[in-house]
């Protein structure tokens, strides 16, 4: 019999911060996947729909191959639509892959897919009730639910009346850190490579969280920049190339400039942007690093501020949202 | 206070710590900035917008202020040191408030420490005007 849970103990509520952070490291796991324990899972789901179980897994490395194979494979394959389903989801994507053998094209097949480990969310909610509460649920549920997260412990993967294809991890995650823990903590970022690589050269290049073409990453230049018709892309290009490489390049001079406060003997630099190159009217702010790098340098770096800003004094204030006046009596910039 | 001694408690790189071998950290009664991140006195602050809420005050010998891709850690004597999320920010920067009886200090692995006088800080990040205005992270 099912007993209601109303309340957490405190040694549950203490328990939910670590539980979290390890169904994350779970859900970004970069190791090949436990291929057997995988399949394991997935013949339970199978049976638990009450579906006959195919035993033919295909593991491909990355999910563009299970893409564009899965549809393929469908459609040779044939086959209706398997009814009734351990949930929606198991149902979900079987039929789901069925339409889209039939569908016009690849990408209208992958709106029923299973998310692997990227769907870790669910897991680690039902378990931290099963493992940590010890709800008990009526018979099977949470045989059903283990089932479940064992197919679950891979890529993308689309069960089919056939065949089952699944994506394996990824060999490399890179993200930046945005917030503090919780949703949007982080976001996909690298700046001198894909930030998620597959294990058969696939990858996704991420610019603080936005999908870009991989020049953006790897190597800006002016005319690709120049050539983009994406504003975002753009700004991208134009962050990754770097604002003080851009000035370099194109030889501007400064509109303004004056004493950096707190950071003598360096100078605060007030540049324009030409219209139309960035999203957004701005300036540019190029500081100079109060700190010394690894080679005992000191970076230039640049910021965008308000267009209207017309002096370096007060663009630095506006960065830290103070007058001109109290951030001109700024005693230390490290 | 010596960067050497915070260095135990905070990871600070090997080239900042040799830079900062043979000084005392100032410590700064005004205005401060360390890297993306400034602390500025109440009073100031109150001038700029900031409210103080003067609530939820939570003793701290350590604290991460802000998150990055390096970290800006506040390290004060035990009972010394209090720190408030409560400030209301008419620009959205400030993550919180340092009230102190003594110097404390924050570190940080490539900006080294700064010190901070008795008495009230508020912690704001620095921002960027972007197609969207955004909060910078070193």
């Amino acid at each position: 019999m099912t007993v209601k849970i109303d309340t957490l103990t405190d040694a549950q509520k203490a328990r939910m911060a670590s539980w979290v952070q390890e169904w994350i490291e779970r859900g970004l796991s970069c190791e090949p996947a436990d291929r057997a324990a995988v399949e394991a899972g997935m013949a339970e789901c199978y049976r638990f729909a009450g579906l006959p179980w195919h035993g033919r897994v295909v593991w491909v490395e990355s999910p563009l191959v299970v893409a564009l194979a899965g549809p393929i494979a469908g459609y040779l394959l044939g086959g209706d639509a398997v009814d009734d389903a351990v949930g929606d989801a198991v149902r979900g994507a079987v039929r789901g892959a069925v339409h889209g053998a039939v569908g016009d094209a690849v990408g209208d097949a992958w709106w029923k897919y299973l998310g692997g480990q990227w769907w870790i969310s669910w897991q680690a909610w039902t378990s931290f009730f099963r493992d940590v509460c010890d709800l008990e649920l009526d018979s099977g549920i949470w045989g059903r639910d283990r089932a479940y997260a064992a197919a679950q412990s891979a890529g993308w993967w689309w069960p089919h009346k056939e065949f089952v294809i699944v994506s394996d991890r990824p060999a490399e995650i890179h993200r930046e850190r945005v917030g503090p823990d919780g949703w949007g903590s982080h976001r996909l970022h690298r700046e001198d490579g894909p930030a998620v690589l597959f294990r058969d050269g696939w990858a996704v290049w991420a610019w603080h969280g936005l999908m870009v073409p991989r020049w953006v990453v790897e190597s800006p230049t002016l005319e690709l920049i120049a050539a983009e018709e994406n504003a975002e892309i753009r700004r991208a290009g134009i962050e990754s190339f770097s604002w003080d490489r851009w000035l370099k390049e194109a030889q501007l001079s400064p509109v303004a400039v004056c004493d950096d406060p707190g950071n003598a003997p360096h100078r605060l630099e007030l540049f324009d942007v030409p219209v139309g190159l960035y999203p957004t009217a701005v300036r540019l702010l190029v500081m100079t690093n109060g700190s010394v790098e690894r080679d005992g340098t000191r970076r230039r770096y640049a910021e965008t501020v308000p267009a209207e800003i017309g002096d370096p004094l007060t663009a630095a204030a506006w960065r830290v949202g103070l007058s001109r006046e109290d951030y001109a009596a700024i005693q230390r910039r490290t | 206070m010596r960067l050497t001694q915070l260095a135990e408690r905070v990871e600070v790189n090997e080239w900042v710590l040799e830079e900062w071998a043979d000084q005392d950290i100032p410590v700064s009664t005004g205005l401060v900035a360390q890297g993306d991140v400034v602390f500025v006195p109440e009073e100031m602050a109150a001038a700029n917008g900031v409210k103080v809420g003067g609530a939820d005050w939570v003793e701290v010998t350590e604290r991460v202020l802000v998150e990055g891709t390096h970290r800006h850690v506040l390290i004060a004597e035990k009972g010394v040191c209090r720190f408030s999320v409560a400030a209301v920010d008419s620009v959205g920067l400030a993550v919180g408030v340092i009230d102190c009886d003594a110097p404390v200090f924050v570190v940080h692995a490539e900006h080294g420490a700064v010190g901070l006088a008795a008495g009230r800080w508020v912690v704001r990040r620095t921002r960027e005007q972007a197609a969207e205005i955004r909060r910078v992270m070193d």
